[in-house]
């Protein structure tokens, strides 16, 4: 049996969960210019989440999800609004809203270790195994195809977002030159706490994923983040489409790379595409050029 | 100018002679410190007392082995009353770093002729420092094969992981397996038990079809799975932390793999069974022998609760320690002496250490039923 076709099947699984870390991270780079490392952690908090309120609480699993959504936007909109607006208003570096995010970013992940303690847990509760299907000759499971779904269904609403509507054209001309915009009346400090509150819910539904396909645990925000910028940067950083395309191309590398190698060469791999595009196209995928 | 001359190398005298000088305090202070601790080691008289130090986890995730193996050692000195003998116990949780200045304060402040060290972290840092202080290193729960021999300090009273990868090659192939595919974790545990399984099973004329590695910490083996599953094994051997083993067994028989499961004595809990669910069924591992049943009420009778995993093993170490004091060893190198011609019967079977510092040792054979572990032997 040629193990090609589930290996592609993998990495399109691994790359619709990268596709949804960066896809939040590209929207929210785009218009606040800084590397939100925080935005890692909000995945965790989406899993958790739902641990609290489907697996602790008993509430039904779709409520949760739902609650867990907009609770990972609410907590990146009061993170701008509490950490970011006030640096921003300062008119602070790149460089301490950084290590300004790194902050938040270590703060919530100890805050969730000591309320769920750090062993890793899953968030399924049914025992039996879940269904799967074929698709293009691999097999995937239920919450795999999910995933994939969301990430396809998350991007195009997004895109259309941006492209259709008059807060789209907002986001964009804020993201184009946030002066400009303020001159003809953008209300960019609220237009950027929205879009903190999209990423980070898109955030949140990633981590969501993550443990109903594996498990969570405190720590796993950084190893998402980490491959969502991953992608992010290979795509075109700051551009939504970029993204998409760069996550397949990580995830598919990934997989195919340690067809022939042994396993523990995955990371290496995706850094080293990383590498890879830093010096030979640092724009990305799309970018070409610098910005 | 013939002024500024000799002013230049008066100072530059000047400063050789201090450079000079501060080599020399430099030396003598060096030779202060190495010569010190052998004055220690000789001066010990039997009638001293004789400290024994434990470090492990007492805090933490692991704070349960801890806890138990502590229990198990003060039920040991109840049982075998030694005025000389005090113990000094030391939480390091499971952070290297942890243990290594627990160790430290145990050596310095403390001491100590032997130290127990039940650790979840790697024993190897220890090494040298026991080496350097003449200091009996024992554990119970420390089966790494790299501690085999690593000093000849260093003793346990766990079988190796070389002898587990024996017992379960065995029981692999007595199953009627005949190809294995092996997914292990890749760091010193994993390795050790891969390279111990494939060469005991090899020998057994077994097929080791697949052999895939999974970083530590990860929890997503698809890609590794697809490469064992295209290679078709009978049997599935994973090691590991139980949080990526019951990830990786889930993520197999959702790759429609019917491989049967086996792992190591690290699987034994709660954690794998409540993670894996269904998918953990029919798992069987292999573990070290368990105290036997005047043990289980013993411990009861004093604690009011049930022993731990290793509790008999921390017994026994304690014994072979307090037995080799009895002799009257004191110092460090005298008790790794008396250890080494030491043979009694212990709660895990009959200790004797062997030039490597290893006993022989025994394994139970448990197999997940109805979501529970079960003794199949």
């Amino acid at each position: 049996m040629s193990i090609a076709p589930q290996l592609f099947v993998n990495g399109i699984i691994a790359a619709s969960l990268y596709a949804l870390v960066a896809l939040g991270f590209n929207l929210i780079y785009g218009v606040s210019r800084f590397f939100n490392m925080a935005h890692g952690v909000l995945c965790a908090v989406g899993g958790y989440t739902v641990l609290f309120l489907a697996k602790q609480s008993g509430l039904p699993v779709w409520i949760s999800v739902i609650v867990a959504i907009l609770f990972s936007g609410l907590l990146g909109y009061l993170l701008d609004r509490l950490v970011y607006y006030p640096l921003r208003k300062r008119k602070a570096s790149s460089l301490v809203m950084l290590v300004a995010s790194l902050g938040a970013f270590t703060v919530i992940q100890a805050f969730i270790a000591i309320l769920f303690t750090s062993q890793f847990q899953t968030l399924s509760q049914s025992s039996s195994i879940q269904p799967t299907y074929h698709l293009f000759g691999g097999i995937m499971t239920q919450v795999q195809l999910v995933a994939l779904s969301a990430a396809i269904v998350l991007f195009i609403f997004t895109w259309c977002l941006l492209k259709y509507t008059k807060l789209g054209i907002f986001i964009r001309a804020t993201s184009d030159d946030e002066q400009v915009a303020k001159i003809v009346g953008v209300n960019t400090d609220r237009l950027l706490s929205f879009v903190f509150f999209l990423g980070s819910a898109i955030a949140g539904t990633a981590g969501i994923l993550v443990g109903y396909d594996t498990g969570i645990e405190p720590t796993m925000g950084m190893q998402l983040l980490l491959k969502g910028v991953i992608a992010a940067i290979v795509g075109g950083v700051g551009h939504i489409g970029g993204g998409m395309l760069g996550s397949l191309l990580l995830g598919l590398a990934e997989n195919f790379g340690i067809w022939k190698i042994s396993g523990e060469w995955k990371d290496a791999i995706a850094f080293g595409l990383l590498i890879l595009f830093l010096l030979f196209r640092p724009g990305g995928i799309v970018g070409g050029k610098v910005k | 100018m013939e002024e500024e001359k000799s002013k230049r190398s008066r100072s530059l005298t000047a400063g050789v002679i201090v450079v000079i000088i501060l080599l020399g305090l430099g030396y003598a202070w060096n030779s202060r410190k190495v010569t010190a601790p052998s004055n220690k080691n000789t001066a010990k008289t039997p009638s001293q007392k004789v400290v024994i130090g434990w470090v492990g986890p007492l805090s933490g995730d692991a704070a349960s082995y801890g806890e138990s193996l502590k229990r198990a050692i003060e039920l040991a000195r109840k049982d075998m009353p030694n005025a000389n003998i005090e113990v000094v116990y030391e939480d390091a949780g499971c952070d290297t770093k942890l243990v290594v200045n627990a160790v430290n304060k145990l050596l310095t402040a403390d001491k100590v002729s032997a130290i127990i060290a039940d650790l979840c972290a790697s024993p190897m840092p220890l090494i040298p420092l026991v080496g350097q202080k003449q200091v009996v290193l024992m554990t119970s729960i420390v089966t790494i094969q790299e501690y085999s021999g690593a000093s000849e300090y260093a003793f346990r009273v766990i079988p190796s992981d070389a002898r587990q990868g024996k017992v379960l090659a065995e029981l692999i192939k007595a199953r009627g397996y005949t190809s294995l595919g092996i997914l292990y974790s890749d760091e010193e545990y994993g390795r050790g038990l891969q390279a111990s399984i494939t060469e005991n099973f090899k020998k057994l004329d077994g097929n080791i079809v697949a052999s895939e590695a999974m970083p530590l910490e990860s929890t997503d083996a698809r890609t590794q799975l697809a490469k064992i599953k295209s290679a078709n094994p009978d049997a599935l051997f994973v090691v590991g932390l139980p949080s990526g083993a019951a990830a990786a067994m889930k993520q197999a028989r959702a790759l429609g793999m019917a491989v049967s499961f086996f792992g190591p004595e690290a699987f034994k809990g709660q954690e794998i069974i409540d993670s894996a669910k269904e998918a953990a069924e029919g798992l069987t591992i292999t573990s070290a022998v368990t105290g036997g049943a005047d043990f289980e009420t013993k411990h009861k009778a004093a604690y009011g609760q049930e022993s731990g995993p290793y509790a008999a093993q921390g017994y026994d170490a304690y014994t072979a320690l307090a037995r080799a004091i009895g002799t009257g060893a004191a110092t460090g190198i005298e008790i790794r002496d008396a250890l080494r011609t030491l043979e009694f019967n212990g709660l895990t079977g009959h200790i004797k250490f062997d030039d490597k510092g290893d006993i022989v040792g025994d394994y139970n054979i448990y197999q997940i039923r109805n979501g529970k572990f079960e003794l199949v032997n």
